[in-house]
């Protein structure tokens, strides 16, 4: 049978499928269209599918789906984290194919490896069989199990993904494994017929660590992350029935937080979602701070050469005046003293505005993680500016360690951001920047991609030069001070890449 | 004698330096720019060279280079402009030492002293 096989692939979720994932699910539904949705999963697998079981999937006849695929993960508990894809043919969900859970006694036996390879893969047998990481050359994990309910069925499929050993290094790789699976997969039954028409994207669920309740008529069917103190209070916030956000104080443990309070109603079912942001506020508050400290330190650095050079001028023609003068002019004396008192002053200050810049407290034994970094440069992106029309993505393929000072790394990711940003908008107002972590080579990586204008070829060579700028009233500090920051943490700031469609900066920090 | 070279393009700075040298009871040459400073280098040996980095002619960077690894030991960079990544990754690179501008008579007297 052959068919127009149109193929949205919307959303790829690496975090946050836990208890959020789902309702993350029925809140966007729209965009999960004919889409397939992949699960990464984790310990939660049980309730993330109970879960969807109960307030998602139900709702959106999908109940068959969930409660054999739920037997089937409950028949195999050994499964602690995995991979689900599920490919959802029909916009209104109604057709999934149930999976049969009989299969559990699989023989590994019965798999012929060569059969199964990446190039030119095979019709998948129904069942489990055990995937050899040597044959997927995208394989992000030592070993793998796959379970694939295929039945030749055109209303969908999906796939299981017992993962044992994650492959750290390979795990940048799992969005390239799985488009080439999928797309594998796909072309072998309806190689004429399949469009691609989406890359897939990385998407993260409830970074935020929300607290969600779920409300289904007037009874708390689910709550997440919330104290008993917070679900005391849901009468009194109920009473305000308006959707859309706003700030409310609540009492959590006997101390008074804000939270950013969202009300969403899907059918018959209300979703109540407390983000806690007493942390992010203060948190706003220090970058606001650092950035005051930064641009002190960003005009010190373009001003202290210009003012350095006569100051000891000054000082060393006052300091050598008041040697001759001795106790010879008392008056003189005086006024000479003054001078130096003055440019000392001056001095002090250009080292303390400059010391900023200047070598990290490395004797401290400062450490951070870049996890840490990237959330607040991120953050702070969407609090500081309008980002309307662009998405912006982080990926911590991995995390690591980086000895140093946190502030200056956010700053020094906050200004590529930017460029990324002012980039795109001179593009006009849409695109998208990622940011990525991972491990290399034994070094630590940090990359900033975007979309935006690209870099020039005859400006590559100057865009870390203090003063050059290509930007309408830039300064031309940024990337120069970004080097400076890398520089301080033993670390490099290099362009990569720069197409007007991909332009990549690298960070690279040492590891130990 | 100890002997010192200065080299920066700020007259009024190699003036008073040459005044407080003098002072200390030691042999002080300069050059303004980067060929002077070739030239002078290739007089002798020096137990201090003052090296500032912006300098017109031959740069500082290309003359550091031109200098015998002996010569490279005595530098010390003096520069106002310390937050500069270059100058940054210069010093670091060649492990030499930095006096920042502007120093007092007493930083440099110790530092002549130390030599």
């Amino acid at each position: 049978m052959s068919y127009r096989f149109r193929l949205h692939l919307n959303s790829l979720f690496v975090r946050g499928a836990g208890f959020a994932c789902p309702i993350f699910i029925k809140i966007s539904l729209d965009r999960f269209k004919n889409s397939i949705i992949i699960f990464l999963m984790n310990d939660d697998y049980v309730m993330t599918l109970s879960i969807a079981n109960d307030i998602i999937l139900n709702s959106i006849k999908l109940k068959n789906f969930v409660d054999s695929s739920l037997s089937f993960f409950t028949a195999h508990t050994s499964l602690k984290r995995g991979v689900v894809i599920t490919y959802l043919k029909n916009t209104d969900y109604t057709y999934v194919y149930p999976l049969s859970p009989e299969d559990k006694d699989y023989n590994i036996s019965d798999f012929h490896p060569s059969q199964y390879g990446f190039e030119g893969m095979r019709k998948l047998p129904y069942g489990f069989f055990k995937a050899r990481k040597d044959e997927f050359p995208y394989f992000p994990f030592e070993e793998m199990l796959i379970y694939s309910n295929d039945k030749d069925d055109e209303t969908g499929f999906l796939f299981v993904f017992e993962i044992k050993k994650i492959d750290k290094n390979k795990l940048r790789n799992l969005k390239k494994f799985i488009e080439l699976f999928i797309q594998s997969y796909l072309s072998h039954f309806h190689s004429e017929t399949l469009e691609w028409t989406k890359r897939i994207v990385f998407a993260s669920v409830n970074m935020l660590d929300e607290g969600i309740v779920v409300i289904k008529n007037d009874e708390i069917i689910l709550r997440n992350r919330l104290g008993g103190d917070i679900i005391r209070c849901i009468p009194e916030i109920l009473k305000d029935k308006s959707t859309g956000e706003r700030i409310i104080s609540l009492e959590r443990e006997g101390k008074l937080r804000s939270f950013l309070y969202k009300r969403k109603v899907v059918d018959d079912t209300e979703i109540l979602i407390f983000n806690d942001i007493t942390e992010k506020s203060r948190l706003l508050n220090t970058i606001f701070e650092m950035r005051k400290i930064h641009m002190l330190g960003e005009l010190t650095a373009g001003v202290a050469h210009e003012i350095n050079n006569p100051l000891q001028i000054i000082l060393g023609f006052a300091q050598l005046a008041r040697h001759k003068v001795e106790d010879k002019d008392d008056e003189l004396k005086n006024y000479i003293d003054e001078i130096i008192e003055g440019s000392i002053r001056v001095k002090k200050v250009i080292g303390f505005l400059s010391s900023y810049m200047e070598e990290p407290a490395i004797e401290e034994e400062n450490h951070f993680k870049i996890s840490e970094a990237i959330k607040i440069a991120y953050d702070a992106m969407f609090s500081l500016n309008d980002v309307k029309g662009i998405t912006i993505s982080y990926y911590i393929n991995d995390d690591f360690l980086v000895k140093g000072e946190l502030h200056k790394v956010v700053i020094a990711i906050e200004n590529l951001l930017m460029n990324s940003f002012e980039s795109i908008k001179i593009k006009g107002n849409k695109g998208r920047i990622e940011i990525k972590s991972y491990i290399s080579e034994g070094k630590g990586i940090v990359d900033v991609e975007d979309d935006g204008i690209g870099i020039k070829e005859e400006d590559k060579m100057k865009i870390f030069d203090t003063f050059f700028t290509t930007k309408k009233g830039g300064a031309g500090l940024g990337l120069g001070i970004v080097k400076r920051i890398m520089q301080i943490h033993n670390g490099d700031v290099k362009l990569v890449d720069s197409k007007p469609e991909r332009t990549i900066f690298r960070l690279t920090f040492p590891i130990e | 004698m100890k002997r010192i070279l200065i080299i920066d393009d700020e007259e009024t700075i190699v003036h008073f330096l040459t005044r407080l040298i003098n002072m200390l009871r030691c042999e002080v040459l300069s050059a303004t720019d980067g060929e002077k400073a070739k030239e002078v280098i290739k007089s002798g040996r020096f137990d201090l060279i003052f090296l500032d980095i912006r300098i017109p002619g031959i740069n500082s960077y290309e003359l550091f280079n031109m200098l015998d690894d002996e010569t490279k030991k005595k530098v010390v960079v003096f520069s106002g402009d310390t937050l500069s990544p270059e100058i940054f990754e210069f010093v670091k690179k060649n492990n030499l030492r930095l006096l920042k501008k502007p120093a007092t008579i007493e930083e440099i007297k110790e530092l002549i002293d130390s030599i």
